[in-house]
C-alpha cells in the first residue's frame, strides 16, 4: 500500500454502513413482542418479522443531511437528533501494564422512530426513539470475550444532550465535555460487571465525508486515537493504554435485515498507518465480492482504496469459525494483499460471537507482516454482520 | 486538517439499469458454414427499405416516456434514499415518474415493489444547455465502472423478502453483464457488448435466464460506440452502424427490454406499444442549430458538400434524398474493429440467436463489412464524430491533422463551441498509460487503444481552410 494515487478518490459512505447494520441489527429485537410460551419454532417471531416492524416506521419524515457541511468538534460528537439515527463506534487496542492485549468495541446506536414536529409536546413517555449500546471485550489468552448488550428507548434513561456535551445509557456515558477537538472524549462503561474508564484523545485529525453531495448519511472518522484509562474493580483494576478508532455518522441509517454480507477491519499497524477494509457480498453468496477502504498514513494523509485497479487491496478468507449449534460460520482470519501490502489477519480469541440478539461476529484480532518492505505488527477489529461464507 | 471526499453513492446507480440494447452487431461462428455466413451478413452499398408497421407518435412518446419496457431495477425505498434529487424532467411523464429523472422509470411489480428502472433515454438522450433533446446520443455517460459494485451499494437500503427478491432479480442481470460492458473512456457506449452478453444468459425461444451463460459471451472489452441521433431513423433503412436491425424496426427495437425479459409473452406485451414508439423516433425532427449562421458562407459551403459529401449522406433542403449507403471498411478507412469483429464470424452465434428469438428474423442481424454514411439532420449536435465517438469537433473530422491523439471533455460545465462544431475539450499530451489515477484515466479519450482509433473519413483533407470554415457553416444549417 503505497501512495501511488495522488489525488483523493471518493470515499465511499458504504464504509459506514457495517457498525450501522450490525448496531441497527441489535436494535430491532427490542421491537420484539417475543414468542408466547409454548410457541411452535415455526411460529417464533423472526427476523423478517423484525424487519417489517421497522420498516413501519420507514416513511417517518425525518431530516435529511443537506447542505454545506464540514465537521467541527466537539459539535460533530454529538446527537443529530432530527435525523433518522446516529451512531458512535470505537474499536479500541489496548494493552495492560503486564503487556496482556485487550481488544474493545463499543458502540452506541440512536434510532429515531417518530420524527418530531416543531414545537410539539409530545408526552416524554411516548415511543419515539430507540438506543441500543454494546460493549465487548476480548483478552489474550481468555477462552471468551465478555460482551454486554443494553437497550432503552431513552425518555431519561439514555439520551443525548448537546449542552452539557455528554451522551448516556444507563450509566454508560460518553462525555466530550472538553472545550477544544483535542481534549476528546472521555468513556465510562462497563461488560457484565466489568468497570471500563477511558480517556480517547485525538491523535490524528478526523477524515470526513463530503458535506454537500446529498448522501443519505454523514460522517466522519478519527483513524487514531491515543487511549489510557483503567479497567476493572478497585482492587483488581488494571491501568491500560492503546489507540483507538472512532466511526462517527449520523442520517437516514440502513434499517436492520437486507441482501448483503459485510466484514469490516480496523487495523492499527504499529509503524502508525491505520487501516479499515469493508468487504461486501451477496448474503446468498452469489456474484462479486467488493473490497474496498482507507488508509491513514502516520502524517495523516488518506488515502481511499479503491474496489479495483491498481490500488485495490485482495482480501482473502484463511481461515472459519463456525458456532457450537451449527448455525453460522465466520471467516476469522485473513490475508490481505496489495501494492506495498502483506498482512495476515488471525483472530485473538476464535470465539468471538458476542451473543448479542442478532447473530454477528465482533472481535479482536492480531496483525502482522509486511508494508513498503517492513516488518510491521499491530492489533485490529473484525466485525461480520451473519455468518455467510465468503 | 480535514479531508473531503464525495460519497458515490449518489452516483446514477439507473445508468446501468437499462443501458438499452439498442445497438447490435454480429458475426459468424468458427463452426458454421459457409451458408450460414451468408445468411448473416449484407453487402456493402446501398440498404433496401424495409415495410415498417404504422403506429401512434404520440402513444409512442407515452410509452417511451413512462411504460416500463425494462422491468427490473432498484426498489423506489433503496433509490429515493440514494437519489433524492427529480434531476431534470421531460414533457410528458406521469405519476412517480414525474418526480424522477427523465432516464428513469417507475413501476410497480407483481409483488407490490415499487421499482425504478433506467429507461431508453439513458442512452438516447442529452442536454443542450438546460434543455434535455429526447433523440440525441448521450456521448457523456460514464459506462467506465464496474455496474455490479453499484449493484451492491443499492442494496444497503433494500429491506424485507419482496423487495430482496426484486433486487435480486436486477442484480442478477447486473452480474451477468458486469465484466462485458466497462468501457475504456467516458462517453462512449458498450450498447453491442451488452446485448451480447445478455444473448448468451437467455434462452432465445423461452427467454429464461441462465445463471451461467448459455453460449460464449462476446470479450469483456467492448468496442466503443457513439449513440447515433433517433431523428436519422426517418431516413434510415437499417438501425445501425453496420446495418444490423434490417427488417422489422419496431420488433428489433424490443432488445431494448432485455435485461430483465423473463418471457416471451412479457416480450409480446411490450411488442403492443413497440410499433408506437418506432414511430413516435421516426417523427422526431433534429432540433435547429441555436447560433447565428452566416448565410453566405453556408451557400458557398453548400456548393463544397454537393460536390463532395452528397453522394454518401445524401442531399438537404426541399428534395432531400438519402442513399442509405454502406462504404466499405477498408474504403472509408475508419477504425476498422467493430465492423471487422462483426462480421469475421466472431459474433455469428448471435445474429442465429436474434433469428431464434421473438426478436426478429435471418435478415434483422446481417451485418455487412463496413460503416453507413449516416444522414447529417442536426449534425451540429452530435459530436463527438464517427462511429466511436473519436473526433471532438466537425473542424477536426474535416482537417484530420487537427485531430488529437489524446484529449478529454471539459465539462463542469460542458461548453458548445460553436466554431469548431462540437463540445469543448482539451488535447493532452499522453494517453492511458501514463495516468495512473484510475480517474483521470477514464477521462482521457485515448485513440491508440484498440477500437478507439480516430483515422479514417479523410476526404477534405485537401480542402483550403476557407473552404473548411464554409462546409462547417452549411452544416450547420441541416
Amino acid at each position: 500500500m503505497t501512495r501511488r494515487i495522488p489525488r483523493f478518490t471518493p470515499f465511499r459512505a458504504a464504509m459506514f454502513a457495517i457498525p450501522a447494520a450490525i448496531a441497527c441489527l441489535a436494535l430491532a429485537v427490542f421491537l420484539q413482542p417475543g414468542p408466547s410460551q409454548g410457541a411452535q419454532e415455526d411460529d417464533m417471531f423472526g427476523a423478517a418479522d423484525l424487519q417489517d416492524l421497522l420498516a413501519a416506521f420507514e416513511d417517518e419524515p425525518f431530516a435529511r443531511p443537506s447542505g454545506p457541511w464540514s465537521v467541527s468538534l466537539p459539535r460533530d460528537y454529538g446527537a443529530h437528533e432530527a435525523m433518522r439515527g446516529d451512531t458512535w463506534m470505537m474499536a479500541l487496542h489496548l494493552e495492560d501494564e503486564a503487556g496482556t492485549r485487550i481488544g474493545m468495541t463499543f458502540g452506541l446506536v440512536r434510532l429515531g422512530l417518530r420524527a418530531q414536529a416543531p414545537g410539539s409536546q409530545a408526552s416524554p413517555w411516548a415511543l419515539r426513539t430507540l438506543y441500543r449500546g454494546h460493549l465487548s471485550l476480548a483478552e489474550d489468552g481468555a477462552a471468551a470475550l465478555e460482551a454486554e448488550e443494553r437497550f432503552s428507548r431513552g425518555a431519561g434513561a439514555a439520551g443525548a444532550d448537546s449542552p452539557s456535551r455528554k451522551l448516556w445509557l444507563d450509566d454508560w456515558q460518553i462525555d466530550y465535555g472538553g472545550a477544544s477537538a483535542q481534549e476528546g472524549l472521555t468513556l465510562s462503561a462497563s461488560a457484565n460487571g466489568l468497570p471500563v474508564r477511558l480517556h480517547l484523545s485525538p491523535a490524528k485529525a478526523p477524515v470526513a465525508m463530503a458535506g454537500d453531495d446529498g448522501a443519505p448519511v454523514r460522517g466522519f472518522v478519527i483513524p487514531r486515537l491515543n487511549v489510557q484509562g483503567t479497567i476493572g474493580k478497585a482492587e483488581a483494576e488494571r491501568r491500560v493504554h492503546g489507540v483507538a478508532w472512532l466511526d462517527r455518522l449520523w442520517g437516514d441509517l440502513p434499517l436492520p435485515g437486507g441482501p448483503l454480507s459485510n466484514q469490516r477491519l480496523i487495523l492499527h499497524l504499529d509503524d502508525g498507518t491505520d487501516l479499515t477494509l469493508l468487504r461486501t457480498q451477496r448474503s446468498d453468496g452469489r456474484g462479486l465480492a467488493t473490497v474496498e477502504g482507507l488508509a491513514v498514513f502516520p502524517d495523516g494523509e488518506a488515502l481511499p482504496l479503491p474496489p479495483d485497479g491498481p490500488g485495490a487491496i485482495d482480501m482473502t478468507a484463511t481461515a472459519s469459525w463456525t458456532t457450537q449449534d451449527g448455525s453460522a460460520t465466520y471467516p476469522v482470519a485473513w490475508q490481505l494483499t496489495g501494492p506495498g501490502l502483506d498482512l495476515t489477519v488471525a483472530p485473538m480469541i476464535e470465539n468471538q460471537d458476542p451473543g448479542f440478539a442478532l447473530p454477528g461476529w465482533i472481535g479482536a484480532v492480531t496483525v502482522s507482516g509486511r508494508h513498503d518492505g517492513v516488518q510491521v505488527a499491530g492489533m485490529g477489529t473484525l466485525q461480520m454482520t451473519d455468518g455467510s461464507a465468503p | 486538517m480535514i479531508r473531503a471526499f464525495d460519497a458515490p453513492l449518489l452516483r446514477p446507480l439507473c445508468l446501468i439499469v437499462a443501458a438499452a440494447p439498442l445497438l447490435l452487431a454480429g458475426c459468424r461462428d468458427e463452426a458454421e458454414t459457409e451458408g450460414d455466413a451468408a445468411r448473416h451478413r449484407s453487402p456493402t452499398g446501398a440498404v433496401a427499405r424495409s415495410e415498417q408497421a404504422a403506429g401512434d407518435p404520440e402513444k409512442g412518446y407515452d410509452a417511451l416516456v413512462n411504460e416500463p419496457y425494462v422491468s427490473c431495477g432498484i426498489p423506489w425505498s433503496a433509490y429515493s434514499r440514494l437519489n433524492p434529487d427529480p434531476g431534470l424532467s421531460v414533457p410528458g411523464r406521469t405519476g412517480r415518474n414525474a418526480e424522477l429523472p427523465y432516464a428513469s422509470t417507475a413501476h410497480v411489480n407483481a409483488d407490490g415493489v415499487e421499482i425504478v428502472s433506467g429507461n431508453c433515454l439513458i442512452c438516447h438522450a442529452n442536454r443542450i444547455g438546460d434543455e434535455v433533446i429526447v433523440g440525441l446520443g448521450n456521448e457523456f455517460a460514464d459506462f467506465t465502472r464496474d455496474p455490479r459494485r453499484l449493484a451492491l451499494q443499492a442494496a444497503n437500503y433494500v429491506r424485507g423478502a419482496p423487495e430482496t427478491a426484486a433486487w435480486q432479480h436486477w442484480a442478477d442481470r447486473v452480474e451477468g453483464i458486469g465484466p462485458y460492458v466497462q468501457t475504456r473512456t467516458v462517453g462512449v457506449n458498450p450498447a453491442p457488448n451488452l446485448t451480447w452478453a445478455l444473448m448468451a444468459h437467455l434462452d432465445p425461444e423461452t427467454l429464461a435466464w441462465s445463471q451461467e451463460p448459455l453460449i460464449a459471451p462476446p470479450p469483456e472489452d467492448p468496442i466503443p460506440i457513439s449513440v447515433p441521433p433517433w431523428w436519422g431513423m426517418r431516413k434510415k433503412n437499417a438501425m445501425f452502424y453496420t446495418t444490423i436491425g434490417r427488417g422489422d424496426h419496431a420488433r428489433f427495437m424490443l432488445l431494448a427490454s432485455m435485461l430483465c425479459i423473463e418471457s416471451p409473452e412479457e416480450a409480446e406485451a411490450i411488442a403492443g406499444y413497440a410499433e408506437d414508439i418506432r414511430a413516435y423516433i421516426t417523427s422526431l425532427d433534429a432540433p435547429d442549430y441555436p447560433y447565428p449562421v452566416d448565410e453566405t458562407l453556408a451557400a458557398r459551403g453548400a456548393e463544397i458538400f454537393q460536390r463532395d459529401c452528397a453522394a454518401c449522406h445524401g442531399t438537404y433542403g426541399e428534395d432531400e434524398t438519402y442513399p442509405n449507403l454502406v462504404i466499405p471498411y477498408e474504403e472509408v478507412g475508419t477504425d476498422p474493429t467493430y465492423a471487422v469483429e462483426q462480421t469475421d464470424g466472431s459474433r455469428d452465434r448471435f445474429y442465429d440467436w436474434v433469428a431464434r428469438s421473438p426478436y426478429g428474423d435471418d435478415q434483422s442481424a446481417a451485418p455487412a463489412p463496413g460503416y453507413i454514411a449516416p444522414p447529417l439532420d442536426g449534425v451540429w449536435a452530435t459530436a463527438p464524430y464517427l462511429h466511436n465517438g473519436s473526433v471532438p469537433n466537425m473542424a477536426a473530422l474535416l482537417s484530420s491533422s487537427l485531430r488529437p491523439t489524446f484529449w478529454r471533455h471539459r465539462t463542469d460545465p460542458r461548453r458548445y463551441d460553436p466554431e469548431v462544431m462540437g463540445w469543448a475539450h482539451e488535447v493532452l499530451d499522453t494517453g492511458q498509460e501514463e495516468e495512473t489515477d484510475p480517474d483521470a484515466r477514464r477521462l482521457i479519450y485515448d485513440t491508440t487503444l484498440r477500437g478507439y482509433a480516430n483515422t479514417g473519413h479523410s476526404y477534405s483533407d485537401d480542402l483550403d481552410d476557407a473552404s473548411v470554415q464554409a462546409l462547417i457553416e452549411y452544416l450547420k444549417t441541416l
